[in-house]
């Protein structure tokens, strides 16, 4: 398989205050690849700068092959079509219906006849578990989880390579949660998309990630599966990170021995 | 919609022994959502040129779920009965479903392909767009409108009983009004906008004086232009001109504040913490405009008449002296006074406005944006008819 994200001695600054130290990591084709995390560890500020919204220190990042940020602005499209992005809170435009939100890109940047547009739409609305009648509603109207879902079918509607998604299921209760797992596992079934996503919900790692990284003190304190990750943990490495505690143990203590 | 793995693999496999015919279009390359225009052009003019029989072949290309839509819909259209399709990837196999059509038989591959390989199939969930009749959408109109309004003045009344209940009760109870709060917003809200309310009102001072001065002059009588312009500038240029100033300023910025507060659940925050937000929010800031919108007009009322000099001055040659001694012996200090009264009451319209569209945001962007429109606009309204009603008292009592 090959890198379709790599990032090399990645060090970022937010103001003055240091985010990440020369970190190094590489997310391969077709998988699932989570960032893990404590509150407050640099988790969105690594996703910023993968997705042109918070320019590194020093440090360089390939998207496909390309150093994203020596790219000059007039091409930085050809990479951004190619990725779709889903925030935290959904970030759907507030004045646009659901429908309108999924096709917004294709509207925008789409030569395709228009008129197949709102069919799409709606076969991503319905992929992503969402009921039709959902359409003609504006933002909202719409549930956490809800937004949630139009954001993934809006992120989904052109077919990225890669997605990104920042904290799924944060805020999701624990059925929805897992419905969304599901989804995001079947999304790189059938459509092979790579999929970058930042969580702390352990669950998501257990069940749908092929591998993470542990964000902590500003550097990459693990690199690799869960399996790797509880060997390593049951050796007694990883004392302080979000693993060690009564609700992480039940991942790492005795499994994969 | 997605055929099981092991079919897919027996269509794919079946490409090796199949041979497409040399008139057969060939799709190479990436077909993604952002293919340029040429490309698609090209294509469908391509398939236009078939009739009845179409071959197809899919060679290293990469499309998406939109490409095979777009095909389909031209199939449909060009009148083709037989479309043969080969292709060389499980990824367009995965996507054949979508060019599946009722007006044309598919072969992938040389073989018949339909629904029934297909494990769901979106069609069955069609969704239409409502339509709606314009009769309806009228009547629907002024119904939700009459609804709305009804619904506003009754929320207007229980924001003005409470903000009147709680103004007394801190009026017997001093220590209920948050003084530091009440300073701020006195700083904010009124010396922050002098610069501004300042300008405006020395621009508009001469900007009128001008225009009477010179008729004043032509019909021979030029120092009643002083008489005119000052009573002018103190009675209603001075509060009024600065009124709409602070209208602009502070009732879209406490809308905006205290909408956005209810936006990030602050508003419902403090309601459950017991903290009444007229003691810590309304109050303070209509207060603030009511304490600082007299002292401001006595500021404009001076830069208005000084305004009103210079224009006097350079357009008909009146000194500044003798401008003075005109207004001395001409205008009565009531017409300052006149200008003063009016002052409170405008900041008192331009607070509550504000504060009353603030709370009147519901939890989204959208409306954030909609009510500090409309509280602009409702606090120039209301000013502009209390003005008037200024006018029509102090006329009747000949002030």
């Amino acid at each position: 398989m090959s890198n379709i994200v790599e990032v090399r001695n990645l060090t970022t600054h937010y103001g003055s205050t240091l985010i990440h130290d020369s970190i190094s990591f590489n997310v391969q084709k077709g998988e699932i690849f989570s960032i893990l995390g404590g509150s407050g560890s640099g988790k969105t500020t690594l996703l910023h700068t993968l997705i042109f919204l918070h320019r590194p220190t020093s440090g360089t990042i390939n998207i496909l092959n390309t150093d994203i940020w020596t790219l000059k602005d007039s091409k930085k499209h050809t990479i951004m079509q190619k990725m779709g992005v889903v925030f935290q809170f959904g970030a759907l435009f507030s004045s646009l219906s659901v429908l309108e939100n999924v096709t917004s890109l294709l509207e925008e940047y789409s030569y395709f006849p228009s008129n197949l547009y709102p069919e799409i739409a709606k076969f991503w609305l319905h992929n992503v578990g969402l009921d039709l009648s959902v359409c003609n509603k504006y933002v909202n109207e719409l549930s956490g989880g809800m937004k949630k879902r139009v954001a993934l079918a809006r992120a989904l509607c052109t077919e990225p390579e890669i997605l990104f998604l920042d904290e799924p299921t944060s805020g999701l209760d624990p059925a929805s949660a897992c419905k969304f797992d599901n989804l995001i596992a079947s999304l790189k079934e059938k459509f092979g998309v790579t999929i970058v996503m930042i969580t702390h919900d352990l669950d998501s790692i257990k069940d749908v990630t092929d591998r993470f990284i542990l964000l902590d003190n500003k550097k990459i304190a693990f690199s690799g599966t869960l399996r790797e990750f509880a060997k390593e943990a049951n050796e007694g490495l990883h004392a302080n990170s979000l693993f060690h505690s009564t609700r992480g143990e039940k991942y790492w203590k005795n499994v994969g021995l | 919609m997605f055929v099981s793995d092991r079919e897919i693999q027996e269509i794919c496999t079946r490409f090796d022994t199949t041979t497409p015919p040399s008139n057969a279009i060939i799709i190479e390359g990436h077909w993604d959502s952002f293919v340029q225009k040429g490309y698609i052009v090209a294509l469908l003019s391509q398939v236009q040129k078939y009739s009845d029989e179409i071959h197809i072949v899919f060679k290293n290309a990469k499309v998406g779920i939109i490409f095979m839509l777009l095909l389909r819909d031209t199939l449909e259209r060009s009148e083709i009965k037989n479309v043969y399709v080969y292709v060389d990837k499980t990824q367009i196999i995965r996507l054949a479903s979508f060019i599946l059509s009722s007006s044309y038989t598919l072969f992938l591959n040389d073989v018949v392909y339909t629904d029934s390989k297909a494990l769901h199939h979106h069609s069955d969930h069609i969704y239409k767009l409502p339509r709606y009749n314009p009769f309806t959408l009228f009547f629907t109109f002024i119904g939700k409108w009459c609804c709305n309004f009804y619904q506003t003045a009754i929320s207007f009344f229980n924001f003005m009983g409470m903000f009147l209940h709680f103004f007394m009760r801190s009026c017997l109870k001093p220590s209920n009004f948050r003084f530091k709060s009440l300073v701020y917003h006195i700083y904010e809200q009124g010396f922050r906008a002098l610069p501004v309310g300042l300008v405006t009102s020395l621009i508009i001072g001469y900007a009128i004086t001008l225009q009477g001065a010179y008729q004043l002059n032509s019909m021979g009588v030029p120092i009643m232009s002083v008489d005119t312009t000052a009573k002018l500038a103190l009675r209603e240029m001075g509060p009024f001109i600065l009124a709409l100033v602070i209208a602009g300023r502070s009732a879209s910025s406490f809308t905006a504040q205290l909408g956005s507060m209810r936006l990030t659940e602050e508003l419902s925050a403090m309601q459950a913490m017991n903290l009444n937000i007229f003691y810590f929010l309304i109050i303070p800031r209509v207060l603030a405009l009511i304490i600082v919108m007299p002292l401001m007009v006595f500021a404009a009322d001076a830069i208005a008449l000084f305004g009103g000099m210079i224009a006097i001055k350079t357009s008909i040659n009146i000194g500044f002296e003798a401008y003075l001694e005109r207004f001395y012996e001409t205008v009565s200090i009531t017409h300052f006074w006149i200008g003063v009264v009016k002052a409170p009451v405008f900041g008192a319209i331009i607070g509550i406005v504000g504060c009353f569209r603030g709370l009147e945001c519901k939890g989204d962007t959208q409306s954030i944006g909609k009510m500090t429109t409309m509280s602009v606009v409702n606090a120039i309204f209301w000013i502009i008819m209390a003005n008037a009603i200024f006018s029509f008292i102090f006329t009747r009592y000949n002030l």
